[in-house]
């Protein structure tokens, strides 16, 4: 059981990571009703970026630099692609941005090649915190528990407390009104898609050097961001935050205990003969069964409830 | 000086023409009231108006500078408001924090976005005097989508004077409310717009009249007649057009 503390901190520091990612694409979706499946594609962007400036200029730079790139980058995407999209046009929306995360994962292709670049955690960040059992728990992955944490701190204030937080939040339901009000929302789109964008792009600065720094990284977080935030609710920040965390949690534990079928079709079967389906089910184990559990998640909760834990609309 | 003036506009959606060389000048103060039939085109008007539609052709000047065509929000602040024909309520927020919200521009909290309006005491004054003069202070917490429906379109008029707007504009501000809800709304719509111009779209004759100054009458997108209200009430053209006489 000693192993506990640190499937729960790995669990929240990949429910963050993931939440980070989320949280912009569900809070684009509540402003401008457009799903962007290329949102992944930022996170993938700021890892490999992020590389290119720690070999220039160091891991730190990356850290400012890649977000505020990315967050420009951003504007200029909305502006020149999601802007002109209708909001009911769903079949264009999935054609332009699916469009685009395929040009962006070719783009880093050509640039950066083919295989995984060696993006390195920072030299003051290698080492232990504390050791439990036998096991380190590293100084990097709790420096970005923290930064996530305090990140996620950041907008909740904003959304709460801000000029800017007030007007989105009244914005996601009646955007004609904000108008009539003498708001300019194409200014507020900007901010947000833009910060959407940046926080993406920072989390991918920060776990391309844990996770891996390859051309189909998007790809493979893709699936998991819609279920959290089809899960959540669209739209939902508290939604997105919960599923986040709890996806986390359980991969990690499930990929960690790797509980096996065997003991349980052993005492009720008795020992199983190689090549029956006994055998097959004794060889099933949580490990191998991980990655289905989101979509079987999503699966549920779509039949359940259909607008999504948080939502506000069934879809 | 007029507040508003419309000349010679028109807007064609297609080969459709819905306003057709519509003339229209409401003098600074003024409560103006625009009726016609159904299919008149007065909603495509205010939008005219409001910028959420752009002019085919003619121009609209607000105190004397050319409006036709600029951005909504451009014309919120430059104080022409509107409320709109189905309500536009922020629904999931309670009655105060939908006056918070359009107050914040008239506090000054209209250019950077990163600041904290939330203690601005000054501002917490506004929303309490709004919901005082709306009769709105016992249903202050009240989520805006449970209130009762003519509660909901008292917090909009509300809504729509708190960034205090010289021109006003309302859309059929009393529609599906009973006689007693609407009488008491009457007297709410004097006393918010005073010293204000107040262009007011509306289906209820008794409404128009107990209200407006004057009257111009919309007919398929032209207007045929403005006057006060008894001249109105007699004009033979006014007559046939609701009577549907034009086509004999």
């Amino acid at each position: 059981m000693e192993i506990l503390p640190f499937v729960l901190l790995n669990g929240t520091l990949f429910g963050m990571l993931l939440f980070m990612l989320a949280a912009g694409l569900t809070l684009i979706y509540g402003m401008m009703g457009v799903i962007n499946f290329a949102h992944a594609s930022f996170y993938m962007l700021g890892a490999y970026l992020g590389y290119q400036v720690s070999v220039w200029a160091g891991f730190w730079a990356g850290m400012i630099v890649v977000p505020v790139v990315l967050g420009l980058a951003g504007v200029v995407f909305r502006r020149v692609l999601i802007s002109r999209l209708a909001i009911e046009d769903q079949v264009s929306q999935l054609l332009v941005t699916f469009g685009a995360a395929m040009v962006i994962t070719e783009g880093v292709q050509i640039i950066w090649g083919r295989l995984a670049v060696p993006y390195r955690i920072p030299e003051e960040m290698t080492g232990a915190l504390f050791n439990v059992g036998g096991l380190d728990f590293p100084i990097y992955r709790f420096f970005i528990l923290v930064v996530s944490f305090l990140l996620f701190a950041v907008i909740l204030l904003i959304l709460k407390q801000t000029r800017i937080g007030l007007i989105l939040s009244a914005a996601q339901s009646r955007p004609q009104m904000v108008r009539a009000m003498g708001y300019d929302l194409d200014r507020v789109n900007d901010w947000v898609f833009a910060a959407g964008v940046a926080v993406a792009g920072l989390a991918g600065v920060m776990a391309g050097n844990l996770l891996g720094v390859y051309p189909v990284m998007a790809e493979r977080i893709t699936p998991l961001l819609f279920v959290i935030v089809v899960v959540g609710g669209l739209g939902s920040l508290n939604g997105a935050l919960i599923v986040a965390l709890a996806l986390g949690l359980i991969d990690t534990a499930a990929t960690t205990y790797k509980l096996s079928a065997e003991p349980l079709v052993t005492a009720l079967f008795g020992a199983p003969e190689r090549g029956t389906f006994l055998a097959d089910l004794a060889r099933f184990n949580t490990t191998s069964f991980a990655p289905i559990l989101p979509y079987l998640l999503m699966l549920i909760v779509l039949l359940i409830r259909p607008r999504g834990l948080f939502g506000q609309r069934d879809l | 000086m007029s507040a508003l003036v419309l000349e010679n506009l028109c807007k064609s959606f297609g080969k459709t023409e819905i306003i057709r060389d519509a003339n229209l000048d409401v003098e600074t103060g003024e409560r103006r009231a625009i009726i016609g039939p159904n299919g008149a085109g007065k909603s495509t008007l205010f939008n005219l108006i409001s910028g959420r539609l752009r002019p085919s052709a003619g121009s609209v000047r607000m105190n004397g500078a050319e409006i036709g065509g600029t951005a909504p929000h451009l014309l919120a602040r430059r104080g022409l408001s509107r409320s709109f024909q189905v309500s536009n309520l922020f629904a999931g927020l309670t009655v105060r924090e939908n006056l918070m919200r359009a107050l914040l521009r008239s506090h000054g909290y209209g250019v950077s976005p990163f600041r904290f309006p939330m203690g601005n005491r000054a501002l917490r004054a506004d929303v309490d005097d709004l919901l005082e003069r709306s009769d709105l202070t016992s249903r202050a917490n009240t989520q805006a989508g449970e209130l009762a429906y003519a509660d909901q379109r008292s917090l909009e008029i509300a809504m729509t004077i708190a960034g205090k707007p010289s021109v006003v504009l309302l859309d059929e501000p009393t529609a599906g409310m009973s006689r007693e809800e609407t009488t008491r709304a009457i007297e709410r719509i004097k006393q918010m717009t005073e010293n204000r111009t107040l262009v007011i779209v509306e289906h209820d004759m008794g409404v128009v009249f107990s209200l407006a100054d004057r009257i111009s009458v919309l007919v398929r997108g032209h207007v045929i007649a403005t006057g006060k209200p008894d001249d109105i009430r007699k004009d033979p053209r006014v007559q046939e057009a609701y009577l549907g006489a034009e086509h004999a």
